[in-house]
């Protein structure tokens, strides 16, 4: 009793106090559009005095007498000091949307936002409007050119393909190389469903496919070892971390929408000979005519025939038409203009305790290969809110459904109509193909005798392949702070995804006339689940601490069903029950990897920070006896310009340093010893069981996953008053203990074999500038230029092999390889014979021969660069984007495959007479003959070197030009804002040196960068946007 | 309130924290719950007999496309046989699938069998399909990897060393030799397991002297001396006697695959195409039958866009084509699909006449054979025909009668060279040899017969000569480069043209 009335004496004292000390205060609080912002709080720093806004973004308050600072804060917006004079009693605070608040926090692993100055390593970033102003369908190729050491290419399949992003050059020989995707903390699957390799196929989307642009508020890439330390044996090629938009208290629901239509043309970049039709050479090397249909449908690809005289001929479909060229515009004449609709419909809103954002996105893309469409719906949810001081709690919530319709095949010619539509003799135009069907309504042979060619009509009017892939990513988080300065986490997060596809060989197609389907029904997820326990405060004077241990269990489970049937019993009905089944397969795995960590920031006077950190992974997937790795990091960063004194016009010098050591490619579940397995998903034989080696691969019971571990220094400066703003990194990166994925000799019996052993050392600059050329009340012009040199170098790959093939070319000419002391990926392909001077040595009928496998390239750029121009003038902003790479080599297979078949105009010279040759023979005898044009360019085109070209390129990537509607307009609409754009892709290439082809025409992304075979045309886009705000 | 906050999280951070270091259940997880870690033997061995004849891959590849093509068995426009261009595919399609999968699997089965008294059969098994497998393999290509060859896994050798072919042949034949006299009827087998002679081990045996003949005979150009031992040796030993001791592999009707026929599988699923196939039999081969009123050639052969198997009605696509003659592909003969182009049609992987044949050339020679090379002969011609009835009886079978017609018409010519009389045989051998080009091809080149036309055509790579041999898989070149250029060194160029030591 007597306690309880020493506590009321207490209270009553100190409200007494406080009352002969206050004054009241009155003010409003707004948002950037001068709305007042509802349930924004108030509080007087280091007293007990508060407040929060009304429906208007009012309040009113008592503060203590003298000068006070107030702080002012609203989920969504950036919080705000204000400083409040002794006579003040009415102030007006505009709060800035949390969005802009990056510039100066950026959010690093497991999304801990951190000072930006505070960091001692690199990171990326991107914002929502750096996604939207140029919208790329897929998230990943939005990357592209951006930031510097992030390298992007896309195979030229459209918005469903996959896109390759490694930053700062590959890591590993057998690994991915890609980054790790986190989605709002939630680490989520980007695994590539399906590439074009060396026997053709098609690419069929990775991950990144599934995210909607619009929903993205801000990425960031951790670029380095230091920064992605805290993902241990994910962060090996670093991370790109996605937030996507939350809700935001506000007087009312917010409705966004935003609407983009583009068209796509397809741009050929082929000029073959329009001189010489189908056929070959007789024995002495004379052009001839063909005899008949036969013979000219068996020569519809090679183009070593009689002269075009204008005299009646029989044409590929049969009819007689004058002998001339028909063919030039043959891409532009299959191909269509396909086109991209993408709407998205956000509703957003709150109060001071609770906000949401609810969005609904739709994309249907039409690609420019006849018949191929792609659609996506996006739905989704974030849901916020923290109910009093101590607990917040963040869910968000995606559900995702991707359809696609005959993704293209490319590079190998079966069922794949860029092959023939390339190689076409320039006598044909290829709508006399259009009706591809024979009586049977089969394909019939307008392309001879090869059944693999297909009729790129017939390709593309059956149904190759469907998928569908349903996905939830979701996410839940809820922070305790136990203290003020101690607080508690725990995150769950979980992405799923169900998958199916079905790939068709159409009845009558000619290579497999009874037609096949094949089912796969996937279901893959990953779960992860962690917790903190942090300290965020003062630890001493001029000392503060932020730290944080935790833990994390990973788990991932893919399970499938695959079933293959043939010969559809009743033709043309294309399900797996219509067929002779073939082989059913069952697919499985599953893996978890636990992780304990820790991170403490140490930070003295705000100039001067350390960051360590550290985790351990335990892996299930390893050898019991040795089955955990330990990945630190240590990073500082010194603001030298608060310590030393500086001319006036460096506003601002940072230092930094970071060291951290990472891992990738975790060795797959079931690879530690070799199991057997029923061939083909058979199980006997006349009744007898049979049983068989499972896989090609020979196993290894001491993989682990590689290091890599790399070392960055930086400099970051502002200039004339921020005007002007630098960012210079030096790093070298070293992997150690790669998994070589090392191709071993078919006569061990085995193709391959996992060891630790590889090395692969990668060093680069990467340097960006920001300036604000021109700033005035009516004109803005901002420039920004980002590149990046990174060299690579592989050191070893194994102590028994020193090359490895990534990719080998359809025609087995030319390689994509790993070759020890060389750069990652260079392309092998054969020289002439040579004698021992280096002479050519021609054969005994004057041809050129095939002689060793030279490096003669390298499939991955080093140098990669971006260069920004964004002007505005009143209401109208103007950007134009250039994006450029140099440095890297392609080989050109529908260059090689052209001149081979008498289709490049450098085939034209000595069609009649000859060409004049000189070498020596075998003997080393001088040899000077003629050797016929068919001759010579066939034997040419074996030296597949000749067919390596420069790729290096720089391209106008991208305008647009927008117009914001000036307010006033709107005044009597219910709108707050639209803005009007339009934007053109792929504009213009305003430098490149490959004959024929783009040289970004990568069939693949895979390791194997520098491939190209009959690729798809480089497409041409031109887009509107609309964007109105309700 | 908050203390209950503060208790679940706390419970929530420490049990996370225990859980993460805590591994218990990986090795669980880690154990693929579909494929087996201890394999069963028996089904591997079954695996192996099947493996010894092939698989798809390489028979469409290797035998349809080219060996079979070469020795104009067959042909087609674009064939690379035919033509004799190179197909870096094509080519390297039987040396990857030989060690990939039948020596693979032969030699992870012997490294899981303990080398006991009750294993020893199926051990010795073992060795003679490995010498079925090695010889087809040293007789495409010249020198390949033997004695480090299938010691992946067991033994860490990624870039074995290629031996030469002299070496490869003593061992083959040692191995044949050792493994025929360790064969014991006294010991266990594998019962129904052998698909091949349902552990019948005396029919091992002979299998084990038989192959000894074969691998033997391709001796008697470089070494007639060692071909003789060894031929004199194998008969000794005791060969095939009747069509019982052929070495014929039954397989399922579908789903096709590792159970169907190898060699035809691809070809009744993709190529045959109602007809409209482009790989025919060779106008060589259906007019060496034709124009000898073969019986065989009925169910051999027939039309497939119209089911005529009438003799008179068949024609071969010469090898040489440029285009199908009239256009018309349907009136091209193909394999008969009710016969021996069909999923299930069994595959004669060493035939009772391809033994009386390799006598007769050894009694043609004046070896010790212990018969006449006529009788060797006629048993392998009536043995040759008789054994079409493993390929059923929808198509009538050859009757005594027309054999005994074919051979008074056709008698061994007795009287003439023995140039003349390896000419007849190995003609004869041949036919018998249709869906094995491989060996066929061996056999041209060792003894020049039957007599072919070269074709001469502008894609060729060989100047209009016959290959002497294929080219090694050019991934050689990448994976084991030192090895094979050192064989390519002994050996001369990596080439079509380039002779193998016995051919020499």
């Amino acid at each position: 009793m007597r306690q309880l009335l020493t506590v009321l004496g207490v209270i009553l004292l100190s409200s007494l106090s406080a009352a002969a000390q206050n004054r009241l205060i009155t003010g409003i609080v707004t948002d950037a559009e001068n709305k007042g912002v509802v349930a924004a709080s108030i509080e007087v720093q280091g007293k007990p005095f508060s407040a929060v806004t009304d429906a208007e973004g009012r309040f009113k308050m008592n503060v203590p007498e003298g000068k006070v600072t107030l702080i002012v804060s609203s989920i969504g917006f950036q919080s705000q000091t204000v400083l409040l004079q002794e006579k003040d009693t009415r102030i007006t605070v505009a709060l800035v949307e949390s969005t802009q608040e990056l510039k100066d926090v950026v959010v690093t692993s497991f999304g801990v936002k951190k000072q930006k100055k505070s960091l001692g390593y690199a990171v990326g970033e991107l914002k929502g409007e750096d996604l939207t102003k140029n919208k790329e369908i897929n998230l990943g190729n939005a990357l592209q050119g951006k930031i510097a050491g992030v390298n992007v290419s896309a195979p030229v399949t459209g918005p469903s393909g996959s896109s390759r992003v490694v930053i700062r050059g590959a890591t590993s020989a057998s690994g991915l190389n890609q980054p790790l995707y986190v989605v709002d903390g939630i680490p989520i699957d980007n695994t590539q469903q399906g590439n074009a390799g060396m026997w053709g196929g098609a690419d069929k989307g990775d991950g990144m496919s599934s995210f909607n642009p619009d929903d993205i508020a801000s990425m960031s890439v951790l670029k380095g070892s230091a920064a992605s330390a805290l993902y241990g044996y994910r962060g090996s090629n670093g991370v790109i971390l996605i937030t996507t938009k939350k809700g935001k208290s506000s007087t009312g629901i917010g409705v966004d929408f935003s609407s983009n239509s583009s068209f796509n043309t397809p741009v050929s970049l082929l000029k073959w000979q329009d001189q010489y039709g189908a056929g070959a050479p007789n024995a002495s090397g004379v052009p001839t005519r063909f005899n008949n249909l036969q013979e000219l449908r068996d020569s519809y690809y090679f183009a070593w025939g009689d002269k075009y005289d204008g005299t009646p001929s029989l044409s590929i479909d049969g009819k007689t038409r004058p002998y001339q060229a028909y063919g030039k515009d043959n891409v532009e004449k299959f191909y269509r203009t396909g086109y991209s609709f993408s709407n998205t419909l956000a509703i957003s809103g709150g109060n001071e305790s609770t906000n949401f954002r609810l969005s609904f996105g739709n994309t249907k893309d039409e690609s420019i290969m006849p018949e191929t469409t792609f659609g996506r719906n996006n739905v989704a949810l974030s849901l916020n809110s923290a109910p009093n001081k101590k607990i917040s709690v963040e869910t968000n919530a995606q559900y995702i459904s991707e359809k696609s319709h005959n993704r293209p095949y490319l590079n190998d010619s079966p069922r794949n109509p860029s092959f023939p539509t390339t190689f076409m003799t320039p006598g044909t135009d290829i709508r006399w193909l259009s009706n591809p069907y024979d009586a049977n309504g089969g394909e019939e042979d307008y392309l001879g005798a090869n059944v693999y060619h297909t009729n790129p009509y017939f390709a593309t009017k059956a149904p190759l392949n469907d998928d569908l892939r349903k996905r939830f990513i979701g996410s839940a988080k809820v922070n305790y702070n136990i203290t003020e300065k101690i607080y508690a986490k725990a995150v769950i997060g979980v992405d799923d995804i169900n998958y199916e596809y079905t790939e068709i060989e159409p009845t009558g197609i000619n290579y497999s006339p009874g037609g096949s389907i094949e089912n796969r029904i996937e279901s893959r997820s990953e779960w992860n689940a962690s917790g903190f326990l942090g300290y965020k405060g003062d630890i001493a004077k001029d000392l503060s601490l932020d730290a944080f241990i935790g833990a994390n269990r990973q788990h991932n489970r893919y399970s499938g069903i695959k079933m293959k049937g043939n010969n559809f019993i009743v033709p043309f009905k294309y399900f797996y029950g219509n067929t002779q089944p073939d082989k059913t397969e069952k697919l499985f795995s599953e893996s978890e990897v636990n992780s304990l960590f820790y991170s403490a920031d140490l930070g003295y006077k705000d100039y001067l920070f350390l960051s360590l950190t550290g985790r351990e992974d335990w892996f299930s997937t390893l050898d019991p006896s040795n089955n955990s790795t330990f990945y630190p990091s240590v990073s500082s960063s010194f603001i030298y310009s608060e310590v030393i004194g500086l001319p006036e016009w460096i506003s601002y010098g940072k230092l930094r340093a970071g060291w951290g050591n990472v891992g990738g490619a975790l060795p797959d579940a079931y690879a530690l010893s070799l199991t057997y397995i029923t061939p083909d998903g058979q199980t006997d034989s006349l009744g007898q069981p049979i049983l068989g080696v499972n896989g090609e691969t020979i196993p290894n019971r001491t993989l682990k996953p590689y290091n890599v571990s790399t070392i960055e220094f930086g400099f970051e400066n502002t200039f004339f008053n921020n005007r002007v703003s630098t960012d210079l990194t030096f790093y070298s990166k070293k992997t150690t203990n790669d998994i070589t994925d090392a191709d071993v000799s078919q006569a061990s019996g085995y193709r391959t074999t996992k060891i630790n052993v590889g090395e692969i050392l990668n060093k680069g600059v990467e340097f960006a500038i920001n300036v604000k050329a021109v700033k005035t009340e009516n004109f803005a012009w901002n420039v920004g230029y980002n590149f990046a040199y990174n060299d690579s170098e592989v050191l070893n790959l194994s102590d028994k092999i020193t090359t490895k093939t990534l990719e080998g070319n359809r025609d087995g000419r030319a390689n994509v390889v790993l070759e020890k002391g060389q750069p990652f990926g260079v392309i092998k392909a054969y020289d002439y014979l040579r004698d021992a001077n280096g002479n050519i040595v021609l054969d005994t009928n004057g041809r050129f021969l095939r002689g060793d496998l030279i490096i003669a390239g390298q499939g991955v750029a080093p140098l990669s660069m971006g260069f920004s121009n964004d002007f505005s003038y009143k209401n109208f902003t103007l950007s134009v984007f250039v994006d450029a790479k140099f440095g890297g080599e392609i080989y050109s297979a529908t260059n090689q495959l052209g001149t081979r078949y008498g289709l490049t105009d450098i085939t034209l010279p000595g069609r009649e007479g000859g060409v004049a040759v000189s070498g020596t023979d075998v003997n080393g005898n001088a040899v000077n003959t003629t050797v016929s044009a068919y001759d010579y360019w066939r034997s040419y085109s074996d030296v597949t070197s000749n067919f390596v070209y420069d790729a290096d390129f720089v391209k106008l990537r991208a305008i647009s030009f927008a117009y914001n509607f000036p307010k006033e307009y709107l005044k009597r609409t219910p709108f707050q804002s639209v803005s009007l754009a339009f934007s053109a892709h792929n504009l213009w290439t305003i430098y490149d040196k490959v004959p024929n082809i783009d040289p970004e025409s990568n069939y693949s992304n895979s390791n194997a960068q520098g491939m190209e075979r009959a690729s798809m045309p480089l497409t041409r886009n031109y887009g509107f946007a609309l964007n109105v705000k309700f | 309130m908050k203390n209950r906050y503060i208790k679940i999280f706390c419970v929530a951070i420490v049990s996370a924290l225990t859980l993460a270091s805590c591994d218990k259940g990986f090795e669980e997880m880690n154990t693929n719950p579909n494929a087996l870690t201890d394999p069963a033997v028996k089904s591997m061995f079954t695996l192996a007999e099947i493996y010894v004849d092939g698989q798809d891959f390489s028979n469409t590849r290797g035998n349809n496309l080219y060996a079979a093509q070469i020795v104009q068995q067959f042909s087609s426009l674009g064939g690379p046989g035919s033509k004799y261009t190179y197909s870096s595919e094509y080519s390297a399609a039987l040396f990857g699938e030989t060690y990939g999968k039948g020596l693979n699997q032969i030699f992870q089965l012997l490294s899981v069998v303990e080398d006991t008294p009750e294993n020893s059969n199926m051990i010795q098994a073992c060795r003679i399909m490995k010498v079925f497998l090695f010889q087809k393999l040293t007789d495409t290509y010249g020198e390949v990897p033997y004695f480090e060859a299938g010691k992946g896994y067991n033994g860490n050798v990624f870039s074995p060393k290629y031996d030469t072919q002299e070496a490869i042949y003593n061992d083959l034949l040692k191995e044949l030799d050792e493994a025929g006299t360790a064969l014991d009827a006294g010991k266990p087998f594998v019962g129904n397991a052998d698909l091949y002679y349902q552990s019948d081990v005396a029919r091992w045996k002979k299998l084990a002297n038989s192959l000894m003949l074969r691998v033997a005979m391709r001796l008697s150009k470089v070494n007639p001396a060692k071909a003789k031992e060894f031929v004199e040796k194998a008969y000794a030993k005791g060969v095939f006697t009747s069509n019982d001791d052929s070495l014929v592999l039954r397989h399922d009707a579908g789903p096709p695959g590792v159970k169907t026929n190898p060699i035809t599988s691809a070809w009744v699923r993709n190529d045959l195409n109602g007809g409209e196939s482009n790989i025919k039999f060779s106008k060589t081969f259906i007019d060496l039958l034709k124009n000898t009123n073969d019986p065989r050639l009925r169910i051999y052969a027939k039309l497939e866009a119209t089911g005529d198997n009438n003799p008179a009605s068949q024609q071969g696509l010469a090898n040489d084509a440029k285009e199908f003659p009239g256009g018309d592909k349907k009136l091209f003969s193909d394999p008969n699909t009710s016969t021996v182009l069909r999923y299930d049609a069994p595959t004669l992987i060493m035939s009772y006449a391809e033994v009386q044949f390799l006598l007769a050339e050894a009694a043609v020679k004046g070896w010790n054979v212990g018969g006449s090379a006529q009788t060797y002969y006629e048993n392998g011609v009536r043995g040759a025909m008789n054994i079409l009835a493993i390929f059923g009886d929808k198509v009538p079978l050859v009757s005594p009668a027309e054999y005994n017609t074919y051979i008074t018409t056709y008698p061994f010519k007795s009287a003439g060279t023995e140039a003349q009389k390896i000419e007849q045989i190995i003609t004869q051998k041949w036919i018998v040899l249709l869906f094995n080009g491989f060996e066929a091809f061996s056999e041209y080149r060792r003894t020049g017969y039957p007599v072919l036309v070269p074709v001469n055509d502008p894609t060729g790579e060989t100047q209009g000569t016959i290959p002497r041999r294929l080219i090694y898989d050019q991934s050689e070149l990448i994976t084991n480069e030192a090895n094979y250029k050192e064989a390519i060194q002994r050996q001369g160029l990596d080439l079509m043209t380039t002779r193998i030591w016995w051919d020499k």
